[in-house]
């Protein structure tokens, strides 16, 4: 009888050590899964966001300085000399670049794209590149010397006539394009690098070849084009 | 009673010296095991509550930059639209009119004004199901899609574009970085919210028959349109930007 109850108290304890035990275990799987939440959240992400925006904040104090400094010398000298002419001048030439008003040159890459074995260009596989081009840090664009701007279109147009309509002109698709983008000496590679990743994956259907240069000249943006006159 | 047996029965014992070490060995190796399982449990227990203090420390830190952020981006756009009416003031007030006029045509055109118009409102979501099969994740709404349909609103012949408040302008790019994507240096999540400033019938149209866009709503991301009489496009006011692009292209100044 004794030995009886000894083993039931012995079963007892085990099963009750046991059910701990998996009790325990769930327990730690869910906090095991807590835990990979936010590990996925991953840190290093927030840490960069945090950065990002306090280096933004800082540059956008810097900003609201200058301006504010630049209102309170304006105002002052709103009857007076020429100094304020001079900040406006130096505004609107800053303006003009920013705008695509400007010829400019500079080091960067010369573009070439063809046809291949399509029969003509597509608009998708310009923007691809001219996007491309814009993502590695381009300067400033032009696509058959038509300058890139903020709200440059390109576009195919016609279909026994293909063409490639860009700032308001069309360009026959079936010719060949020259894309030009100009950049800071230090991206030039990076450029480089992107354009050769997108024509291994335009290969079968274009023929692109790119090559680098020092003096890449693009013109500026057309006064009779669409895009200008649309402003 | 069945002690007395085992007592009065000499041949039982080593069977009861093994149940016994057996038992004991069963338990003491359950002891270890409830040991480790508690120390596991407190470690991880320190660790979580470590991640996750500072995982909100982070949060809430990001959170106040944020909010600092959206008050300098206003106060920057105040500044900068006092700024030009200033500059208009001095113009016509020391005669240059045309000039004036010519000024705020080409900020117009760089993007450095705000724009008001009629036009369409596009939002981009990803999908609500989602699918463990999809391994090219097209469910999900890419910078491609974003890039799409701003390229296709510029073919459209839009006048302005913002993606989140942020306006497209010649240094525009929009990178993927993880689940947001980059515009003008800015990260955002899902919802996208494109608008432009447009014909907003003829752009509606476009965008509604789009043959890509439908299959991309065939696919499951959330693609919706809405035309807007009236659309406020903010300026881009990123000075840092329009320095360093005219401090790179710029050359020397015109006297």
């Amino acid at each position: 009888m004794k030995r009886k109850m000894s083993l039931s108290s012995g079963a007892i304890i085990v099963f009750f050590v046991f059910g701990l035990l998996i009790a325990l275990q769930l327990k730690n799987i869910n906090t095991s899964n807590l835990q990979a939440y936010y590990a996925k959240q991953d840190l290093t992400e927030l840490q960069d966001q945090v950065m990002t925006l306090m280096r933004e904040n800082s540059e956008l104090s810097n900003q609201n300085q200058i301006l504010s400094d630049l209102i309170a010398s304006m105002g002052d000298e709103l009857s007076g000399d020429n100094k304020s002419l001079q900040t406006i001048m130096d505004e609107k030439f800053k303006a003009e670049i920013f705008a695509g008003l400007t010829d400019v040159s500079g080091s960067g890459l010369q573009v070439v794209m063809e046809p291949g074995t399509d029969i003509s260009v597509k608009a998708s596989r310009l923007l691809l590149l001219v996007n491309e081009l814009r993502s590695s840090g381009a300067l400033a664009i032009s696509v058959n010397d038509a300058r890139i701007v903020a709200m440059t279109e390109i576009r195919d147009t016609g279909t026994a006539n293909p063409q490639i309509v860009i700032n308001g002109n069309s360009y026959p698709a079936t010719s060949q394009f020259v894309i030009r983008a100009i950049y800071k000496k230090d991206d030039i590679n990076r450029g480089l690098q992107l354009v050769n990743n997108l024509i291994e994956q335009l290969q079968t259907v274009s023929i692109i070849t790119v090559s680098p240069s020092d003096t890449i000249s693009i013109s500026k943006l057309s006064e009779d084009s669409l895009t200008n006159r649309q402003i | 009673m069945s002690f007395d047996k085992a007592k009065n029965n000499p041949e039982k014992k080593p069977g009861r010296l093994v149940e016994n070490v057996l038992c004991m060995v069963l338990l003491l190796m359950l002891g270890i095991f409830l040991m480790i399982q508690i120390r596991e449990g407190i470690s991880m227990q320190e660790q979580l509550s470590a991640s996750k203090q500072k995982h909100e420390a982070y949060q809430l830190q990001l959170n106040d930059l944020k909010s600092e952020n959206d008050r300098l981006k206003e106060k920057n756009t105040l500044l900068s639209e006092q700024k030009d009416q200033l500059s208009e003031n001095v113009l016509n007030e020391q005669g240059y009119s045309e000039l004036a006029a010519s000024l705020a045509d080409i900020r117009e055109l760089a993007g450095l004004t705000v724009v008001e118009g009629s036009g369409v409102t596009i939002t981009l979501s990803d999908s609500t199901i989602t699918d463990p099969s999809d391994s090219n994740q097209s469910s999900l709404i890419h910078s491609q899609d974003v890039q799409y349909i701003v390229d296709l609103l510029k073919s459209a012949g839009a006048t302005a574009i913002a993606i989140n408040g942020e306006r497209i302008v010649c240094t525009t790019s929009i990178i993927c970085t993880g689940p947001t994507i980059r515009v003008n240096n800015s990260r955002y999540p899902v919802p996208f919210v494109i608008m432009a400033v447009c014909d907003k019938n003829i752009t509606y149209d476009i965008l509604q028959n789009d043959p890509h866009i439908l299959l991309r709503i065939s696919e499951g991301v959330e693609i919706a349109f809405k035309k807007n009489d009236s659309l406020t496009i903010p300026a881009f006011s990123d000075s840092t930007v329009i320095n360093s692009l005219s401090k790179e292209l710029g050359g020397d100044k015109p006297s």
